[in-house]
């Protein structure tokens, strides 16, 4: 257990009325590229809810490593927020289990924020409000607040999803050089088969009720 | 001008009444706004009104009666927000909500007894009457929520918006900052509507947020100007109304559209330039 982040035995995950996928045998090494893939509903999304403990299993066994920060990167459509939440109050959120409740992260981690903004090559916007970024610059705020706990592991749930062409290949390019920089497991979910290139992903696709291991050349990649 | 002064120091009680119940209600706005829940604002005191009533059938104690409806308040926000299968759409929860709730407060209090009458006034609201008793009652409520709601902003600001990470950095382990906002939103309306009634209440869980949210530089900043702008606008309205003999209710909501409609303008005259 000691190298993997997660791990699992004849695991079977959905509802209480409804098995989505069952017998899941899968170990995450804690540097690992995983990839997922799967139609809309086939319960990627609660797979990954599942793995990290917050749904319980219909049947099985997880066993996730202890005292381990892990950052999730949801759908942009997620991120969105009716109040002014400015860039740095969204970094702020992401320090929020290291702060005290009354605690402010400035100017205490105001370098951390600093240099994680230059690395998402977004310094300027600092003090601009989150909701008035593109759709590509909120996600890489998001990467941003992600890697500001400085986690052991990312997930992220479909995050180049409405996003154009070139804010998707700048987006990817920012995460793989982030991976090379960094070591934690990353677990991309993702319906655009390109964001698989380039970075050694383990491709697991759900289908027909069960989870299986795939080859990226099945995908035409 | 003596005339005005005597007047003013007779409601005195009426005017610290408002300026707890509005900078709390204003306080409570941004959370019920953050979770698109605003209109449940709107059913929430009159579902409360409800269960006061029918509290009130039962007994006479006011802090037992208060801590029912409390409680009940705290389930509907809990199991609304939950993700269960039988979830109702936002708009038919608040629709049966309001109508069954004034349905039934107007059927029990047609058909009570003498003491449930005492309760009309919490549709409303009774801020001119207001005695020390209720500037104490309201305060012992009204300023633990806003203080709760304050220090933990941050967190229920990312429960309320990444519900996922808050998970799973343990931040909402049970579900508790989620219930820690509902019971200070819940209590702070229950507390609120003897005074400003139902139409008051929801006036401030509305307009000051939706007045300043144009303005606003960041999230931080709401949490200051919400709950003044709902004084400025509490304390003008309970003017109004002692100056021109007006209910103090409508006279309140009065000068919250007021000040919305001339932010409105005034976004659009800035966005014009």
């Amino acid at each position: 257990m000691e190298k993997s982040f997660v791990s699992c035995k004849n695991l079977s995950v959905g509802y209480s009325d409804k098995v989505l996928i069952k017998d899941i045998n899968i170990t995450i090494e804690k540097n690992a590229n995983i990839g997922l893939i799967g139609e809309n509903g086939s319960g990627k999304t609660t797979l990954l809810k599942t793995l990290l403990g917050i749904i319980k299993p219909v049947s099985g066994e997880v066993e996730i490593a202890k005292n381990n920060t892990i950052s999730y990167i949801p759908q942009i459509r997620e991120t969105e927020d009716l109040l002014p939440f400015s860039v740095e109050e969204i970094l702020e959120m992401g320090l929020s289990r290291q702060l005290k409740p009354w605690q402010s992260a400035l100017p205490r981690f105001k370098d951390k924020f600093d240099s994680i903004l230059e690395r998402v090559s977004l310094t300027e916007y600092k003090k601009h409000l989150f909701k008035n970024l593109s759709g590509g610059q909120k996600q890489r705020i998001m990467l941003a607040q992600a890697l500001i706990s400085s986690p052991e592991a990312i997930i992220l749930d479909e995050p180049t999803q409405g996003l154009d062409v070139y804010q998707r290949k700048n987006f990817m390019k920012l995460l793989k050089e982030i991976k090379q920089e960094k070591e934690f497991a990353l677990i991309l979910v993702s319906h655009i088969f390109d964001d698989f290139k380039g970075m050694n992903f383990t491709i697991y696709r759900v289908e027909n009720e069960s989870l299986n291991q795939i080859d990226l050349k099945q995908l035409g990649i | 001008m003596n005339e005005i002064i005597e007047s003013l120091k007779f409601f005195l009680a009426a005017f610290y009444v408002v300026i707890i119940a509005s900078a709390s209600l204003s306080n409570s706005g941004i959370f019920l706004y953050q979770r698109r829940s605003l209109f449940l604002g709107a059913a929430l005191p009159q579902i409360a009104g409800f269960g006061l009533l029918i509290s009130a059938l039962f007994t006479e104690n006011k802090i037992i009666t208060y801590a029912v409806v409390l409680v009940l308040c705290v389930l509907i926000l809990g199991w609304h927000s939950s993700k269960g299968s039988v979830r109702l759409e936002n708009d038919a929860f608040i629709g049966i909500g309001f109508a069954v709730s004034m349905a039934g407060s107007l059927l029990i209090m047609a058909k009570s007894s003498a003491e449930t009458h005492a309760y009309e006034s919490m549709f409303k609201g009774g801020i001119l009457a207001s005695v020390p008793k209720d500037i104490y009652f309201t305060a012992a409520i009204c300023i633990p929520a806003l203080l709760l709601l304050t220090i933990f902003k941050r967190r229920l600001l990312m429960v309320n918006m990444a519900p996922v990470q808050a998970e799973l950095n343990g931040l909402n382990k049970w579900r508790i900052y989620e219930y820690l906002q509902f019971i200070c939103i819940s209590a702070t309306i229950i507390i609120s509507m003897e005074s400003l009634g139902t139409m008051g209440t929801f006036a401030f869980l509305l307009f000051p947020v939706i007045t300043l949210c144009p303005f606003a530089k960041n999230a931080n900043c709401l949490f200051y100007l919400c709950p003044l702008l709902g004084i400025i606008a509490g304390v003008s309205g309970l003017y109004v109304s002692i100056e021109y003999d007006l209910p103090a209710g409508p006279s309140i909501v009065g000068v919250l559209f007021i000040l919305w409609i001339l932010a409105t303008i005034l976004k659009r005259v800035i966005k014009l330039r």
